[in-house]
């Protein structure tokens, strides 16, 4: 997995690419969102787009992301996702958590009406 | 038809099944979405199988076993482990705690396919993975 940073708006955007799938994935993320916790950017979205899959280690990656973000009194939301991921999200019933968004815009836009 | 492929026990590989399963896939009657359920299913029990079962000893290698036909992908995944009590386990049942960051595979498996079943065999474990295309129109016993 890597992970591109940038900002638009206030929010911290992560465009990760490749595989999310556990080993080294997950300190790579994670220290990647305690840094931005650190810089006090806690509007986090996470452009899933050119992701090609996530096993269930992957899933747990951000699942701890999320309640990382939640814990700081951040965000963590998710853009693009593709119907692969979400068929994972829907079995395992992680649809109901996790924000998902298809328009960067509107992403960035829920993070100021919140 | 059937190809066997091993893989070392490391996370680097797990995108080779997905390979397999995408590239023969793509000749036989499944849906885009139910090769994407195999795969997630397939790459699910060789995490097991190179997490757990070999202990991320690269050494190790997994067994993948695809046998496919017109109505039929089954996929058999082995590791060097001692598997578990699978008889007393029900994987249709989603964990209790939605935020749980682990626990989920063989639920996953299980859902997305038509049939998991385990089986022991020369000091391996191994799991086996069927799907089934939903409009598949040929006998389910015919190969090649």
């Amino acid at each position: 997995m890597k992970i591109k940073e940038r900002e638009e708006a206030g929010v911290a955007i992560l465009e990760l690419s490749g595989k999310i799938m556990g080993g080294p994935d997950s300190e790579k993320f994670s220290s990647t969102l305690k840094q931005l916790i650190h810089e006090e950017k806690t509007r986090v979205l996470i452009d899933l787009g050119k992701v090609t899959w996530v096993n269930s280690t992957g899933l747990g990656i951000l699942i701890s992301g999320y309640t990382t973000m939640k814990r700081n009194n951040g965000e963590m939301k998710l853009l693009n996702v593709s119907e692969r991921i979400e068929s994972i999200f829907m079995v395992t019933k992680l649809a109901s958590v996790f924000e998902s968004y298809k328009d960067e815009t509107e992403a960035i836009q829920s993070f100021v009406t919140d | 038809m059937r190809i066997e492929i091993s893989i070392p026990s490391s996370h680097m590989f797990l995108g080779v099944p997905d390979a397999v399963i995408q590239e023969i896939g793509s000749e036989l009657p499944f849906s885009q979405s139910e090769l994407d359920e195999l795969s997630t299913s397939v790459i699910e029990a060789c995490t097991n199988a190179i997490e757990h079962g070999n202990g991320l000893q690269e050494d190790l290698l997994a067994l993948i076993e695809f046998e496919f036909s017109v109505g039929r992908f089954e996929v058999t995944v082995w590791d060097h482990g001692q598997g578990f009590e699978f008889e007393q386990r029900d994987f249709t049942k989603m964990p209790p705690d939605l935020m749980r960051e682990r626990g989920r595979g063989l639920y996953m498996m299980s859902s997305f396919c038509d049939d998991i079943s385990f089986a022991r065999r020369d000091g391996l474990f191994g799991v086996k993975l069927t799907k089934i295309p939903r409009e598949a129109e040929a006998p389910d016993s015919a190969t090649g």
